[in-house]
C-alpha cells in the first residue's frame, strides 16, 4: 500500500466517524424527552393580549390529535401484526407504556399499542389474558388512578372488543370472577339490548348471569339498578309482550317494578299501556308500586309544554304551588345552560348576550314565559351573575322594582358558591342601598355564609385577600366573619386574625 | 494545482462526514423501535389527515404561546359543557407540561365550580394541572412561592399539598414550616404517618432530628406524640427516663413530645396521683402533660359502663374535669385552655354539674385569652336556672368576671326564654359602661335577627 495514501484514509475514516457521532447525538437529543421546564414567568397572559389568528388553527389542530390514543387504537387493531409471545408482546407494551420520561402524547400512543396487545392475546386466550389481570389488579387500577387526565378508557376498549366480538352470553362465564371488568360487560351487555336485541336479549343474558350466579342485573345492587333501567328505556313496542309475561310470571317483584317504570318512561304510549296493566292481567300488585309513585314524574316528562300541569304533576304534598313552580324553573334552567351550547362559558368570554341566552330558551322552554317567566329570570341571572355580574343585570330589566331587589337580595346568600370572591365582590358593589331590614340583613348574610368555605378552600389567600378588600360594608363584613370562621377553628389565631384587621380597636 | 489538492481533500472529508451522518442517521430511524415507528406513522396519518393544519408543528413541540392561542380561541366557539371541559382539561394538561405558570393562571381566569358539586362526573380543571405538579413537586412550589396569583393561589397550594403528599412528603416537609398554621394543622398528622410509611428507621431518625430543630408550633405536641411512639412498646418509666435524656441533651421539643406522651391516661388516676406524676415532670414541660391529660378527658366517655370515666361515673368524671382544669389554671396554660377544645370539656361538666362548671370559671383570671371560656362555663347554669342564678352572679366579687356574667344571663334570657324583659334587667346591672355598651348590641344583633322590637 502506499504509505502516502494511509494519512489521507485515516483522516477520511475519521471524518466518517464524526458523521456518526453528530448524527447519533442528534438522534439521541430528538429521542430524549426533557423533564418539563417550569418557567418563573407567565406568557399567558403577553399572549392573551396580543391574540394571533393562527389561534383557531392552532385549536383545530390540538383537537385532532388529542383523541390520538383512540385513533391509534383503531389504527393498530387494522394493522399491528400478531406475535408469536402474545403474553410478552402485551407485557412489553405496558412496561413501554409505563415509562414515566415519555411526553403525553408518547404515552397515548403507548397505551394503544398495550391495549391492542391485550386485545390480541385476549382473543387467542381469553382466560389465561383475564387471569394474568386479576392478578395484576392493584397495579393497574392503581396507575389508573392517578390519571385523571387521561384521554381514553385504558384497557376497557380492548375488554369491550373481546365481549363485543365474542358475544355476551359466551363470555360471561369468564368475567363471573373477574368484578373489575363488569363494567364493561354491562356495557356491551346493553348495546346488544339497544341494538334490536330487546326484552329477549335482556332476558337470555340475565339467565346466563344467573347460571354463573352473577348479581350483576339483579336490582339488589344499585349499579345494576341503573343497567336495568338503561335496558328497559331501549326497549320498544315489540318488547310489550315478553315484558308483560315477565310481569306475570316475575319472581323479583323489584326487577319487574324497575323493568315497567323505566319503559313507562319511553313514550306517552308505552305509559298508557303500562298504566292499563293494572287490574286487567294477572299481575302482582307489588310490581305497580314504582309506577304509581312516579306516574306523575312520566306524565310530566311528555308535558313539557304545559308548565302549569307539570307543577300539579309535580307537587309535593308539603310543597307550596310558588316552591313548585321554582323548583321546575330552576331545573329547567340547569337543564338549559348545560344543555348543547355551554351559555354560561359564552355569556363569561362574551360570545353570546343575554338577548341571545333569553332568546334561545325561549325556544327550547315553555317554562320560561307565562307563569314561569318571573322565576326563569330570577335563575338566569343567578346563574349568569357568577360570570360577569354587571352583564348578568340586564337579565332583570323590564322587571318590576320589587321583584328585582328581591332577586338581587336574595341572590347574595343563596348563590355565588365556590366561585372567586372577586366575582362575588363584584356583584355585591352592584347592589343598590338596602332599605329593609331583611335587605340590610341579606347584605351581610351573603358573607356570613360563605366565609367557612373560602376560608377552608383558600386558606391564608383568602385571609390577605380580604385584607386588601376597599373600605366599605363589604370589607366590614368580610373581616368579621372570617375572623368567625377562624374562631371555629383556632381561637387564639383568630384573636391573633382580630388584632391585625382592627389594630384601633382595644 | 496545490490550491485544487487542497480543494478535493476538503471536499472528500465533507463527503465522508456527510454519508457517516446520513447513515447512521438512516439506520437509527429504520432501527426504532416498533412502539415508536408505529407511533410516528400514526403521528403521520393524523398530521396529513388535516389540510388546514398540515403546517403546524405536531402538539408534542409546541411551546407556551401556542398552547396560549389555543385557549383564547376556544373562548370565541361553542361547545357543549362537557366538550368544553374536556377540551380544556386536555390543554391544561399538556401545557402545565411546557409552562406551568400560565396553565395555572389560564385555569384560575376560567370558573371554579367543582364539577362534582354541579352533580356531573369528570374533573376539574384545577386537576389537570396536577400531572404536572407530580413531575415537577419543588419546581411547583417555588411558583407558587414566588408568583402573584391572587386570592386563586390558595386552590393551586391545596392541590400542590395533595400531590406533594402523594409523590413527594419529603419535598412537602422541607417547606412545612413555610406554610400557614391552618396548613400545618390540617397537614401535620399526616404528613408525619406519610414519612413513618416511607422511610426506613434510620431515614425517619434522621428526619425526627430535622423537625426536633423546626420552631416551636410546626406541629403540636399531639401529633408529634402519636407519630413519634408508632411502633415503640415503651412503659411509662421508658417515657419518664427518655424525657430526663432529652432534657439533659437540650433537646426540649422531644422532651415536650415524650411529655404529652406521659400525660395520656394521667386522668385514670387520683387528684393526688395526677399532682405526684406531675411533679415527676421537669417545670418546663409540664404544661405538654397537662395539655394531652386535657386533651384525653373525654375519650373514655363510650368506653362502657365498667370504666370509671364512662358516662355511669359521673362523679368521678367531674372530679378528674376539676382536678385537671384547676391544675391547668395553676401552672397558668392559658393557650391550653384557650383552645376550641376547652368549651368541649367544661360543656361536658357542665351538663354533670352546671353549678360547678359556673363556679370553675370564676377562678380563672380575666384576660383576653380567657373570656370566651368564661361565658362558655357560665352560659349552661344561666339557663338552666334564670332565677337561682341571679343570687349567683351577685355573689361574684365585683368586678369583670360578674359583668361578664350578667352579659351572658341578657344572652341567654333572649335565646333560651325570648325574655326581653329579664335580658334587660341584667343589662341594668353591669357596672362597666364600655361593657355595657358591648353586650347592648348583642342584644340588639338578637333583636335584629328575630325582628323583635321592645322599645330599648
Amino acid at each position: 500500500m502506499n504509505r502516502k495514501l494511509i494519512p489521507y484514509l485515516a483522516t477520511h475514516v475519521a471524518a466518517l466517524s464524526v458523521g456518526f457521532f453528530i448524527a447519533k447525538n442528534s438522534v439521541a437529543k430528538e429521542e430524549k424527552i426533557s423533564a418539563p421546564k417550569l418557567s418563573q414567568v407567565s406568557s399567558h397572559r403577553a399572549a392573551s393580549r396580543n391574540q394571533n389568528d393562527d389561534g383557531k388553527d392552532l385549536l383545530k389542530a390540538f383537537i385532532e390529535q388529542s383523541d390520538i390514543a383512540d385513533r391509534t387504537y383503531e389504527e393498530l387493531k387494522k394493522s399491528l401484526p400478531v406475535t408469536s409471545d402474545l403474553k410478552q408482546a402485551f407485557v412489553d407494551a405496558f412496561a413501554a407504556y409505563n415509562d414515566k420520561n415519555i411526553s403525553f402524547f408518547e404515552k397515548e400512543k403507548r397505551s394503544a399499542m398495550a391495549d391492542v396487545r391485550l386485545l390480541h392475546w385476549l382473543r387467542a386466550d381469553g382466560k389465561s389474558a383475564l387471569d394474568f389481570l386479576q392478578k395484576s389488579h392493584v397495579t393497574w387500577t392503581s396507575l389508573d388512578w392517578h390519571e385523571p387526565n387521561k384521554t381514553r378508557d385504558h384497557q376497557h376498549s380492548p375488554i369491550c372488543d373481546y365481549i363485543r366480538e365474542k358475544g355476551v352470553i359466551p363470555s360471561i362465564p369468564e368475567f363471573a370472577k373477574n368484578t373489575y371488568y363488569y363494567d364493561d360487560l354491562n356495557k356491551i351487555a346493553l348495546e346488544e339490548i339497544k341494538n334490536g336485541g330487546g326484552m329477549s336479549s335482556y332476558l337470555a343474558i340475565k339467565k346466563a348471569l344467573q347460571n354463573q350466579h352473577m348479581q350483576l342485573l339483579s336490582s339488589d345492587d344499585t349499579f345494576s339498578e341503573t343497567f336495568i333501567e338503561s335496558a328497559a328505556k331501549t326497549f320498544q313496542e315489540k318488547d310489550r309482550a315478553l315484558l308483560l309475561n315477565y310481569l306475570q310470571n316475575n319472581k323479583n317483584p323489584n326487577d319487574a317494578s324497575l323493568l315497567v317504570n323505566s319503559f313507562a318512561q319511553t313514550s306517552p304510549e308505552n305509559f298508557a299501556w303500562a298504566k292499563s296493566l293494572k287490574g286487567q292481567h294477572a299481575v302482582d300488585e307489588s310490581v305497580y308500586g314504582m309506577l304509581d309513585y312516579t306516574q306523575n314524574y312520566i306524565e310530566s316528562l311528555f308535558s313539557k309544554d304545559d308548565l302549569q300541569k307539570r307543577v300539579q304533576l309535580l307537587k309535593k304534598p308539603n310543597q307550596s304551588v310558588e316552591d313548585t313552580y321554582k323548583e321546575i324553573v330552576r331545573n329547567d334552567v340547569k337543564e338549559f345552560l348545560n344543555g348543547d351550547t355551554d351559555w354560561c362559558y359564552c355569556f363569561r368570554n362574551g360570545t353570546a348576550s343575554v338577548e341571545e341566552i333569553i332568546k334561545a330558551a325561549k325556544e327550547k322552554y315553555a317554562s320560561s314565559s307565562g307563569d314561569g317567566e318571573k322565576y326563569f329570570y330570577n335563575y338566569l341571572y343567578k346563574n349568569l351573575a357568577e360570570e360577569n355580574p354587571e352583564k348578568a343585570l340586564q337579565v332583570l330589566e323590564g322587571m318590576n322594582e320589587k321583584d328585582r331587589r328581591e332577586i338581587l337580595f336574595d341572590s347574595t346568600w343563596n348563590n355565588f358558591a365556590r366561585i372567586d370572591p372577586n366575582i362575588f365582590l363584584r356583584a355585591m358593589q352592584l347592589l343598590p342601598e338596602p332599605i329593609t331590614p331583611q335587605e340590610k340583613d341579606y347584605r351581610t348574610k351573603g358573607w356570613n355564609w360563605k366565609a367557612r368555605w373560602l376560608f377552608n378552600d383558600l386558606g391564608e389567600d383568602y385571609v390577605t385577600w380580604v385584607k386588601q378588600m376597599p373600605d366599605g360594608i363589604d370589607k366590614d363584613t368580610a373581616m368579621y366573619s372570617l375572623v368567625w370562621a377562624t374562631r371555629e377553628r383556632n381561637p387564639a389565631k383568630a384573636r391573633e386574625l382580630e388584632k391585625q384587621l382592627y389594630p384601633n380597636k382595644k | 494545482m496545490k490550491y485544487r489538492n487542497t480543494f478535493f481533500l476538503v471536499l472528500s472529508h465533507i463527503v465522508c462526514l456527510f454519508i457517516g451522518y446520513s447513515w447512521l442517521h438512516k439506520s437509527n430511524t429504520s432501527n426504532a423501535t416498533e412502539v415508536t415507528e408505529q407511533s410516528r406513522q400514526s403521528t403521520a396519518v393524523f398530521t396529513s389527515s388535516s389540510s388546514d393544519s398540515a403546517q403546524l408543528r405536531t402538539i408534542k413541540d409546541w411551546k407556551s404561546g401556542e398552547f396560549s392561542k389555543a385557549w383564547q380561541a376556544m373562548k370565541s366557539g361553542r361547545y357543549s359543557r362537557a366538550e368544553r371541559r374536556k377540551i380544556q382539561q386536555n390543554l391544561i394538561t399538556q401545557w402545565a407540561c411546557v409552562d406551568f405558570l400560565s396553565a395555572a393562571e389560564a385555569v384560575l381566569g376560567e370558573e371554579w365550580d367543582d364539577v362534582s358539586t354541579e352533580g356531573n362526573s369528570g374533573t376539574t380543571l384545577l386537576s389537570s394541572l396536577r400531572p404536572a405538579m407530580r413531575n415537577d413537586i419543588e419546581g411547583v412550589w417555588q411558583i407558587l412561592a414566588n408568583h402573584d396569583f391572587g386570592v386563586g393561589r390558595g386552590k393551586l397550594l391545596r392541590a400542590w399539598l395533595d400531590e406533594a403528599y402523594n409523590n413527594n412528603p419529603q419535598c412537602l416537609l422541607s417547606h412545612f414550616t413555610e406554610l400557614s398554621w391552618r396548613d400545618r394543622e390540617w397537614n401535620g398528622d399526616r404528613i408525619l404517618s406519610r414519612i413513618y410509611q416511607k422511610q426506613t428507621p434510620p431515614q425517619q431518625e434522621e428526619t425526627w432530628k430535622m423537625i426536633f430543630q423546626m420552631p416551636e408550633g410546626t406541629f403540636s405536641y399531639n401529633v408529634l406524640s402519636s407519630n413519634y411512639l408508632v411502633g415503640k412498646q415503651v412503659s411509662r418509666d421508658d417515657l419518664q427516663n427518655q424525657l430526663q435524656q432529652a432534657s439533659e441533651a437540650k433537646n426540649p421539643m422531644l422532651a415536650k413530645t415524650l411529655a404529652y406522651a406521659i400525660g395520656q391516661r394521667l386522668v385514670l388516676e387520683s387528684p393526688q396521683g395526677i399532682h405526684d406524676r406531675l411533679m415527676d415532670i421537669p417545670s418546663e414541660y409540664r404544661k405538654q402533660a397537662l395539655e394531652s391529660a386535657w386533651s384525653d378527658i373525654d375519650r373514655y366517655e363510650n368506653f362502657g359502663p365498667n370504666h370509671p370515666l364512662s358516662e355511669k361515673n359521673n362523679e368521678l368524671r367531674k372530679e378528674r374535669i376539676l382536678s385537671v382544669a384547676d391544675t391547668l389554671i395553676e401552672n397558668q396554660a392559658w393557650d391550653v385552655l384557650e383552645n376550641g377544645n376547652s368549651v368541649n370539656k367544661i360543656h361536658t361538666l357542665a351538663k354533670i354539674n352546671d353549678v360547678a362548671a359556673a363556679d370553675w370559671a370564676t377562678h380563672l383570671p380575666y384576660q383576653e385569652s380567657t373570656v370566651e371560656l368564661f361565658h362558655r362555663s357560665v352560659e349552661t347554669y344561666l339557663k338552666n336556672d334564670q332565677e337561682g342564678s341571679k343570687n349567683w352572679i351577685a355573689s361574684i366579687p365585683n368586678g369583670s368576671w360578674r359583668d361578664r356574667a350578667y352579659g351572658e344571663y341578657s344572652q341567654q334570657a333572649l335565646r333560651s326564654h325570648n325574655d326581653l324583659a329579664a335580658s334587660q334587667w341584667a343589662l341594668a346591672q353591669i357596672s362597666d359602661p364600655a361593657f355595657k355598651v358591648e353586650a347592648t348590641s348583642w342584644r340588639n344583633e338578637w333583636k335584629k335577627n328575630h325582628h323583635v322590637s321592645d322599645g330599648n
